[in-house]
């Protein structure tokens, strides 16, 4: 049997700097690699801020916006902000109806989200991309294996292979790993339903394709990060911020044969990394008319360095300078 | 004796038993509440879908007529409805009053021909007022051949002379200054496809289906038209950004032939405009893949029906893998690409038929959130069905008759559309009628069947029982059997059972009977201790202590089982020899344990060390690996060893204290006489004693069976939560408990998957509630023939 080879040559040339992220990554923890981008705007505090301000959506997002929260409150005592984190789907309809002013989501609209909202106000949502995240593929920090496809991705963890690849792979012997780790079975970890990371990687890493049986649904990111540590011949996918010394983290590539990327800060940004999403807030935003000065310094102040150390304190991706600055454009 | 106080004695417990029923009766009150209460959410999953029809009226005059009606829609609000006309207008009118509001232009605007860009938004779009400078001239102007419904107000128009538009036509609603809500209509121009201008006048396009997919940064384009001679004629628009970022357009142009006989009678293609399916007159099915322009290939083509049936009608259900079919006899059928053989290949088969019309199928229009669709024959009934699980929804005539006269024969609905919240129909009679029904299908994606029963989803080989709720996209197809749920419940209870039961009642055995009476004072409460260990901790204990250390040492835990026992008749044969010695016999009667414990403690000791000997030895160092490679069996992580251990220490104790407290309670007076009569202690105990205890000690394993189906925290964290259907010890499970905990924080209230998750918690309860209900019958009946304790 011919078994898939993704390790081509091309990834040796990326092999020495790559050790050298491990062996970085083996010593500090992930959160210190990651500066926020030094140009970012420094946040300025402006009077007469005070009011409601309430936010509906993503579970993913909710430790985030509890946080922005806090330190938000901190520079203006008057402001009252309630997060509610039921998921990305209850964002839209909280806007439409008008009882959040701000709708944060891990994934964008979908079309018949936004043809919904046009419905009501006759305009589309105005969308900000608030920080980056990068889901990571970790097996148990001893094993060789050095890339994946996503179609390898798709065939290990999906039963229907929507990716395209022929066979199931359910050895790492067909992932082109030799004795002793030909032999041994995939033990795969993922997260539970209802979480936004499966939707997401649902529809990106098995090609909306549905997980096999076989994958054991953990709670929470980092119960996934610690099965895959105590298990010799495991494979897991969760956030990027979860990785411990125990876990290895697998460069991706987007087709077979491809250059793989890790998912690494520049990676990420330049979107070499397949497996990389943007997590976002939308508000309601009627043109011509100035944005409620609560809502519109609030997202000032998530674009701002305050906010996206934030973002880099809760595990995540912080957006850079251009983006962030690109965006402050359309606030008034 | 005192009147008086004999009076208050009996008033007194005239009370107490008043108070006993009243608290009893209250009880039982609350728990038919709480199963009503949760019952409640879960009925109506099982309500039949309902129509309403609300209006119906005659289609208001639109300008142009005489021509060809080709489409009718409704908009989100089911408030207004339109018709697309032969001359290319759309004309919309209140669906309330039935009359006419205003009629708008379709005609690509002549600016835009030709061009790909979208427009900026609604204002930008809005086509030309009549009267407009760039209005073209009414007696000019192509009129329009086709419109293909894309869903959601989108249609596909083909025009005659041969330009492709893409429109969306909806209406909104905009609040005036002093904050009215009124209803403004819309018709966005979305893209214009034209020809790349070839011989058009000598083979026109019959139809012609658009499809535009993509977002900001890439575009693909493809227009499919059925020419006259019966080819099909693929052409592919690819708009992208190179690493520049200069925009880039690609240009492809292929012909397609059928190499069959028979002609094509019906095209069509999916949304993002990769495949493209055609039926012919004589019943074959052709599927091409057009998602990499430079590689357009012919996937299939077989015969669909041995018959050769026409076939008339395709259509595609939401999520573009499901062909619909519909023929000339009224069949409806589902196909879409099963996974045939090793290597990859994938061919469209037959794999749902749902109910059939009387007559030729002549359309479909597929929901836009579900997995259902309407149908419409030429006997002019409009059936709506589900595919997934081949349930037959509604069935839509127009059977009200109508003010001003009956319908003529003959007329039934010709034209139709679901709107797009899927919350009602809207029709078009052959006389000119206009229909709208409600819809109530809150959840076509559930049936008994498919609970229970196999049913074949998209993409899988086969039917399959399948668990797996929800999806981060629109269009996934939910799959709900409790099947696997059920199973998982039994197969964890089953393990935990065999590991807890025979250990707690022979430890309430020796501790009742057989041991020094002393110290059952230290040992009962010991147990009761273990039994108010948090649940969560013993989840947490297992999955990450215990998980990896029988991972890491399965033979050893494997061959426990098997010297366990040897190392027991081994220390027996010992026992034996020493008992003959008196010293010994008078030091241990009573404190047995304290000499068997060594020996088991050896026992495991020697099973790990000849284990981990074993394992280099024969087994390549891994039991897991080798089991695998050797006997194809897999070895999960989180497997049932796991769970029938710490789901076994969980309910151990009540088995225990429960099994214990009926033991001792049986009357000292038969131990006496059994003891008299000169039988052993063992055979007072297990001839007098365990029969007489029986009833309680029944009771025991059912309470302990009830909590170990409904346990949840243990199974959560240590099971991996797999919804496989294997009895493998090697593998997990998915129980409906854990299910219930993993999945109702993100479910969305009132949604199918919220109703079928408190579904499955009315299933515990009436499974627990039989399972009590047996026992208390079975332990009657035992009291009766054992005596009452």
């Amino acid at each position: 049997m011919k078994t898939p080879r993704s390790t081509g040559h091309p990834v040796y040339g990326t092999l020495l700097p790559l050790a050298l992220v491990f062996w970085l990554a083996l010593v500090s923890p992930a959160a210190a690699q990651i500066k926020v981008d030094p140009d970012l705007p420094e946040y300025k505090p402006v009077s007469g801020v005070s009011g409601n301000l309430n936010s509906v959506g993503s579970d993913t997002l909710n430790n985030m916006m509890t946080l922005w929260s806090e330190t938000f409150r901190k520079i203006y005592p008057n402001v009252n902000i309630q997060v509610e984190g039921k998921g990305s789907s209850t964002a839209p309809p909280a806007l439409v109806e008008g009882t959040a002013q701000l709708g944060p989501m891990s994934r964008a609209m979908k079309n018949s989200e936004i043809e919904r909202f046009e419905s009501r106000f006759g305009f589309k949502p105005t969308r900000f991309g608030v920080a980056l995240d990068s889901l990571a593929i970790f097996v148990h920090k001893d094993n060789p294996l050095e890339s994946l496809s996503l179609p390898q991705v798709d065939a290990i963890f999906s039963k229907n292979r929507r990716g395209g690849m022929p066979r199931d792979i359910f050895t790492w012997g067909q992932l082109g790993l030799t004795a002793p780790w030909a032999n041994r079975s995939i033990s795969l970890y993922g997260r539970n339903s209802a979480s936004g990371t499966y939707g997401y990687f649902k529809e990106v890493g098995l090609f909306k394709g549905d997980f096999k049986d076989r994958v054991k649904e953990q709670p929470g990111s980092a119960s996934v990060v610690q099965g895959v540590e105590s298990d010799l011949g495991a494979i897991g996918y969760s956030g990027i911020g979860y990785k411990t010394s125990g876990v290895r983290v697998v460069p991706i590539s987007k087709k077979n044969g491809g250059k793989a990327y890790p998912p690494e800060y520049a990676h990420v940004l330049k979107g070499k990394y397949p497996l990389s999403r943007a997590l976002f807030i939308y508000i309601v935003q009627t043109p011509g008319k100035p944005l409620d000065k609560i809502t519109a310094e609030f997202l000032r102040f998530v674009l701002s360095r305050q906010g996206q150390e934030v973002v880099v304190k809760d595990g995540y991706l912080p957006l850079p300078a251009k983006m962030a600055l690109k965006q402050l454009k359309n606030l008034p | 004796m005192d009147q008086k106080l004999l009076r208050r004695v009996r008033r007194r417990d005239r009370m107490a038993n008043w108070l006993i029923t009243a608290g009893g009766l209250f009880v039982i009150i609350c728990v038919l509440g709480i199963l009503v209460l949760i019952a409640n959410v879960a009925v109506p999953l099982l309500l039949p879908p309902a129509a309403q029809q609300v209006a119906s009226f005659p289609l208001p005059r639109v300008s142009g007529e005489g021509r060809e009606l080709l489409a009718v829609g409704v908009d989100d609000y089911l408030e207004v409805g339109y018709v697309i006309t032969g001359q290319g207008e759309v004309g919309f009118f209140d669906l309330k009053q039935g009359r006419l509001l205003d009629t708008r232009d379709l005609y690509p605007p002549p600016e835009s021909v030709g061009e790909t860009d979208r427009p900026e938004g609604p204002e930008a779009a809005r086509t030309a007022e009549p009267g407009e400078p760039g209005e073209p001239e009414q007696g000019s102007r192509p009129g329009l051949v086709h419109a293909d419904p894309l869903g959601g107000g989108k249609y596909s128009l083909l025009w005659s002379d041969g330009t492709l538009n893409l429109v969306r036509i909806y209406s909104r609603r905009v609040f005036d200054p002093q904050g009215r809500p009124s209803m403004e209509r819309m018709v966005d121009q979305q893209a214009s496809l034209t020809h790349s201008g070839v011989e058009e006048r000598a083979n026109p396009a019959l139809l012609s289906l658009g499809r535009v997919f993509g977002g900001e940064d890439e575009e693909t384009q493809t227009r499919v038209s059925l020419l006259q001679d019966g080819k099909i004629l693929v052409e592919k628009h690819i708009r992208g950004m190179d690493l520049l970022g200069e925009e880039t357009l690609e240009n492809f142009r292929e012909i397609l032939e059928t190499g069959l006989e028979a002609p094509i009678t019906a095209l069509q293609l999916d949304s993002e405009g990769n495949n493209l399916y055609a039926g012919t007159e004589d019943g074959h099915l052709l599927r091409w893949t057009l998602q990499d322009p430079e590689d357009i290939r012919l996937l299939d083509r077989l015969q669909g029906f041995p018959d050769g049936r026409v076939i008339t009608s395709l259509g595609m259900l939401l999520g573009d893998t499901t062909l619909l079919v519909g023929d000339e006899k009224g069949g409806v059928s589902g196909w879409f690409p099963v996974p045939r053989g090793d290597e990859g290949m994938r061919v469209l088969a037959l794999v749902h038929r749902i109910k059939p019309h009387p007559r030729p199928v002549k359309g479909f229009q597929p929901a836009h959130q579900s997995k259902f669709t309407a149908s419409i024959s030429s006997s002019g009934t409009v059936h709506l069905d589900q595919l997934t699980n081949e349930q037959h929804l509604l069935t839509l005539t127009d059977g009200e008759t109508r003010p001003g006269g009956s319908a003529p024969a003959g007329a039934g609905v010709i034209l139709g559309a679901i709107s797009p919240r899927d919350d009602g129909y809207i029709a078009l009679t052959g006389d000119g009628q206009v229909i709208l029904w409600h819809l109530r299908i809150p959840h076509p994606e559930v049936s008994l069947g498919g609970y229970f029963g196999k049913i074949w989803y998209e993409n899988y080989p086969r039917s399959a029982y399948v668990w797996q709720s929800s999806s981060g996209t629109d269009d996934f197809e939910p799959k709900f059997s409790l099947m696997p749920l059920v199973f998982g419940t039994l197969k964890g209870t089953f393990w935990g059972m065999l590991f807890a039961a025979p250990l707690a009642i022979l430890a309430a055995m020796y501790t009742s009977h057989l041991m020094q009476p002393g110290l059952r004072r230290y040992i009962k409460p010991a147990f009761e201790i273990m039994g108010s260990v948090p649940t969560v901790v013993i989840g947490f204990l297992a999955a990450l202590w215990l998980a990896p250390l029988v991972k890491a040492s399965l033979t050893g835990f494997l061959l426990i089982m098997g010297i366990l026992p040897l190392t027991v008749l081994v220390a027996l044969v010992v026992y034996g020899g020493l008992a003959r010695y008196p010293f010994f016999s008078r030091l241990v009667r009573g404190h047995e344990f304290l000499f068997m414990a060594p020996a088991l403690l050896l026992g495991v000791w020697l099973a790990f060390v000849l284990g981990a000997r074993l394992d280099t030895a024969l087994f390549g160092g891994e039991l897991p690996a080798w089991l695998f490679e050797n006997l194809g069996v897999r070895f999960d992580q989180r497997n049932s060893i796991v769970i029938s251990a710490a789901l076994g220490f969980a309910v151990l104790p009540i088995i225990f204290t429960i099994s214990d407290d009926a033991l001792v309670n049986v009357p000292r007076n038969l131990t006496a006489a059994s003891l008299a009569l000169g039988a052993s202690r063992w055979q007072t105990v297990w001839r007098v004693i365990l029969p007489s205890a029986s009833p309680g000690i029944f009771a025991a394993l059912m309470v302990g069976l009830g909590r170990a189906t409904g346990e949840t925290m243990i199974v959560l964290m240590a099971t991996g939560n797999t919804p496989l259907m294997d009895w493998s010890i090697f593998n997990g499970m998915r129980t409906m408990s854990a299910n219930i905990a993993v999945e109702i924080p993100e479910a969305p209230v009132d949604g199918t998957l919220y109703r079928t998750l408190f579904l499955s918690a009315v299933l515990l309860f009436i499974t627990t509630f039989i399972l009590n209900t047996l026992a208390e019958v079975v332990r009657m009946r035992l009291r009766k023939k054992f005596g009452q304790y």
